[in-house]
């Protein structure tokens, strides 16, 4: 691994471990949702519970409101006795309701409901006072009593009333956004306590009516419409409420049955109450507490109604509640889903993927380093991709190892040809150079005989010491030849950059006497590059394959071309690059001599002069000087179209154009 | 203030709505208008008519007869002059109330209350043995109804009116009253029919 940059193995673990930890928030972020929810549910639960105390208490203190009224207004001390153990009953209900609803307000509500719920006590503390100032009034003959203490009566306990509904309009207020369905219930429970207070007020004007058996005065009658118009009004609200809202069956029914009993109550009285002109004047045919008591039953279908709604709210409030409940158990087990399977996805890819290909690329990297190690992970039970890739590897590093076996023989083969061929140019060298003593000592011997026996000897002895001192020439021309032969397959080569195009002029005018008498000419179509070699090597190697295309050359305008080829196909079909080749329009070569000509003292032909010259190494030295070089040579050639030889320098795929092509 | 201002949300709808229902409650009150109030002896008859509701919602009848309405009947003509009609729309106890006007005994089969016109008082006996062993509420307003077998009687003591229950004509009947009509009630022990 480079240093600054992650591996595929910690970018996967790093990219399942971030997806990972995204799931976990997404889903998180839902749980928390559902939980705020769950809250928010059972806030509006406790609150819908101390919304209805406040219902309950502002009934009681309708109630007592009645019954009070109705004593106030008490023609005898007889019946108001009757009615007094009906109001202390009334009294402390309603101060208990009072006292349960405005704690449960104020443990739900926040600072908004402190001045509201302060109001309400203090006109709680007023009303308990003018209790005490009613249950004295009752004792009390009529005309004995403070014809104001009803004015106050009502209109304190009406205010109380209304300070529990400002109590309750700021926990609504509260709450309005939370759920749109509990909005509505809350809405329909509004109308049902405006319903029930109007009711209420009625019930105490008609009980005072009924306990005076005095026939009501027109305002009485007028405020008696106006109260009852907004009951009526309330039934239609409230009915349209249910119908359009679907607050539920039960509540629908309730409604009805509520709405009937008062419209019979209402039936029972409207005719001579409720109706201008009306004076009667005898007692009315029920007394009050028979009124207060029949009123109270139609009471019972209002709270059977509110107690339909309550139980319809509840319902609602656990149905969200318990849905909030299983969105945060639905949202947990994806969540643990999530987290498992990221779990299982990162150990697979660690454990079956990555582990496995670290230990391949490990093996893979000792095996190129030659250490021993094998590229297959340990035995693996899932017959997958990776266990694929692994046979696969195994096979190739089987196949490496037999392709290393072969490298490495074929190593030792050629070191044995190369000490082999060192040790032929050493033995070449050491026999020319011995041999040349004697060789000397033979010629110098017959040189000497014959000058030395000049006369003496016959035409004939002459003539073999002759031919004697020619064959040992000859014998130290070959011998001289295997010298620089061996010389070249053991001297280092002194290398420098080398102007070709040079070396061909220089050769040009070394040759100016041949080319001139055998009417002979070198062309460059193109300049040479400038190479890295040997100058006097690579000079010999020009002038030799110039001077045997001069030489083996049956016509009468001569010419040899010189070039370089980038790329060029070989006879046999094979691409080399970076090929120089000498063309000429000699004779040609067969193509069975093609391999021959390179061969040391191998000569095909005499040369086109008749005359035998030089010993046939010339393509040897050639040969062994593009060699040494790290090149090869071979020739192209048809007999009697020429033959182009060619040859490259630092093996084919070297860049010879290291210098630039001038 | 919204408690006496008005009827709280939806205001603006409020406002239409009260006009209407206000419209409706002075035609409702408009036949009476022309004269000046009704008699206190109308009221009697219609306190009598509304206290047939309460007697239908406090009291039980058995399963057997429990049907989808609660059938009213009024046996013989009808004294309470058209003011009854109107429970024909109303419900009780989540179940509707029907409305018959009935003449002949037997096509009191199916009510649940029976209404005895004090007129149709000599036919008492007839009509009691047609009901007897059936789950039905039988009120009347001639006196000693309950003496006779009935079960609820709307009598009169002084200038008001005396509800009287026979709870051994109801326990015979198969029926039971909550404790909630009794509150209005005397008791009396009168036999069964």
């Amino acid at each position: 691994m480079r240093t600054g940059r992650l591996s595929i193995r910690h970018t996967l673990m790093l990219a399942i471990g971030a997806l990972a930890l995204l799931i976990v928030v997404l889903i998180a972020r839902e749980t928390w949702k559902s939980w705020q929810r769950l809250a928010d549910m059972r806030a509006l639960e406790a609150t819908s519970r101390a919304s209805d105390d406040l219902f309950t208490a502002a009934e009681m203190l309708a109630a007592e409101r009645g019954i009070a009224f109705s004593i106030l207004h008490a023609p005898d001390e007889e019946t108001a006795a009757r009615l007094r153990p009906g109001l202390r009953l009334s009294a402390g209900r309603s101060d208990e309701a009072l006292r349960a609803a405005l704690a449960a307000a104020a443990s739900r509500g926040r600072g908004d409901l402190a001045a509201p719920i302060a109001r309400a006590e203090a006109r709680a503390a007023v009303v308990r006072a003018l209790r005490a100032e009613i249950d004295r009034a009752a004792l009390a003959p009529r005309h004995g009593r403070d014809p104001a203490l009803a004015e106050r009566w009502f209109h304190e306990i009406t205010a109380l009333v209304q300070d529990t509904e400002d109590v309750w309009m700021g926990l609504e207020q509260r709450f309005a956004g939370v759920d749109p369905v509990q909005s509505l219930h809350m809405r329909f429970k509004h109308v049902l306590r405006v319903v029930a207070e109007y009711i209420g007020r009625e019930r105490a004007l008609v009980g005072r009516l009924i306990v005076e058996s005095a026939a009501p005065t027109p305002e009485e009658q007028s405020q008696l419409l106006r109260w009852h118009g907004k009951v009526e009004l309330g039934w239609y609200l409230g009915k349209t409420l249910v119908d359009q809202s679907g607050l539920g069956p039960s509540i629908a029914a309730a409604l009805e049955d509520a709405r009937s009993h008062h419209a019979t109550l209402y039936d029972m009285v409207r005719g001579v109450l409720y109706r201008p002109g009306a004076r009667p004047q005898a007692p009315y045919p029920i007394g009050v507490e028979f009124w207060l008591e029949i009123a109270d039953q139609a009471a019972e279908a209002l709270y059977a109604l509110r107690e339909a709604a309550l139980e319809e709210t509840r319902r609602h409030v656990a149905d969200l509640a318990a849905q909030a409940r299983r969105d945060i158990v639905a949202d947990g087990v994806v969540l643990l889903c999530a987290l498992v399977l990221c779990g299982y996805t990162f150990r697979v890819i660690a454990r079956r993927v990555l582990g496995p290909i670290e230990e391949m690329v490990e093996a893979l990297v000792r095996a190129s380093e030659g250490k021993a190690g094998r590229a297959t992970p340990a035995s693996r039970v899932h017959a997958d991709e990776i266990e694929k890739l692994a046979q696969v590897l195994h096979a190739f590093q089987r196949g490496a190892e037999e392709t290393k076996r072969t490298a490495d023989m074929l190593e030792r083969h050629a070191a044995a040809l190369e000490r082999s061929n060192r040790e032929l140019d050493e033995f070449a060298y050491i026999a020319s150079h011995d041999l040349k003593e004697p060789l000397r000592g033979m010629h110098n011997h017959s040189r000497f005989l014959l000058e030395d026996n000049q006369g003496k000897l016959d035409a004939d002895s002459v003539k073999r010491l002759g031919r004697v001192i020619y064959l040992s020439e000859r014998m130290e021309r070959l011998v001289n030849d295997l010298l620089y032969f061996s010389r070249l397959g053991r001297q280092e080569l002194a290398v420098q950059r080398t102007d070709l195009n040079a070396v061909i002029r220089d050769i040009e005018r070394t040759l100016e006497a041949t080319l001139g008498e055998h009417h002979a000419r070198i062309t460059v179509p193109k300049a040479l590059p400038a190479v890295t070699c040997d100058a006097p090597r690579i000079t010999e190697v020009f002038r030799n394959l110039i001077a045997n295309a001069i030489k083996y050359n049956d016509k009468p305008e001569k010419v040899v071309e010189v070039g370089f080829q980038a790329a060029r196909a070989r006879g046999n079909g094979d691409p080399a690059r970076d090929v120089f080749y000498v063309k000429d329009n000699g004779v040609g070569i067969p193509p069975e001599f093609h391999e021959e000509v390179f061969r040391i003292f191998k000569r095909l032909q005499r040369s086109q002069h008749g005359k035998e010259e030089g010993t046939g190494v010339g393509l040897t030295f050639v040969k062994k000087i593009v060699e040494r070089h790290g090149g090869r040579i071979w020739v192209e050639s048809e007999p009697g179209h020429g033959a182009v030889f060619c040859f490259t320098l630092r093996g084919e795929h070297d860049d010879v154009h290291s210098g630039a092509a001038a | 203030m919204a408690l006496l201002s008005g009827l709280g949300p939806p205001r603006r709808k409020a406002r239409g709505v009260l006009a209407v229902a206000l419209a409706s409650l002075l035609h409702a009150g408009s036949p009476g208008s022309g004269r000046a109030g009704e008699s206190l002896q109308m009221m009697e008859q219609k306190i009598k008519a509304g206290l047939l509701y309460n007697f239908l919602k406090y009291t039980e009848w058995p399963r057997a007869t429990a049907a989808s309405a609660v059938a009213v009947c009024v046996f013989g003509d009808d004294p309470f002059r058209g003011s009854l009609e109107p429970m024909a729309e109303r419900t009780v106890n989540r179940r509707p109330i029907t409305l018959r006007h009935v003449r002949e005994v037997p096509r009191t089969e199916g009510c649940h209350l029976v209404f005895v016109n004090a007129a149709e008082r000599d036919r008492w006996p007839e009509l009691a043995a047609f009901l007897a062993g059936k789950s039905v509420l039988t009120v009347s307003d001639f006196p000693e109804f309950v003496s006779a077998g009935g079960m609820i009687e709307l009598g009169q003591k002084g200038d008001r009116i005396d509800v009287k229950v026979n709870m051994a004509a109801l326990a015979s009947a198969g029926l039971q009253v909550q404790e909630r009509l009794l509150r209005l009630a005397h008791v009396v022990d009168a036999g069964g029919p």
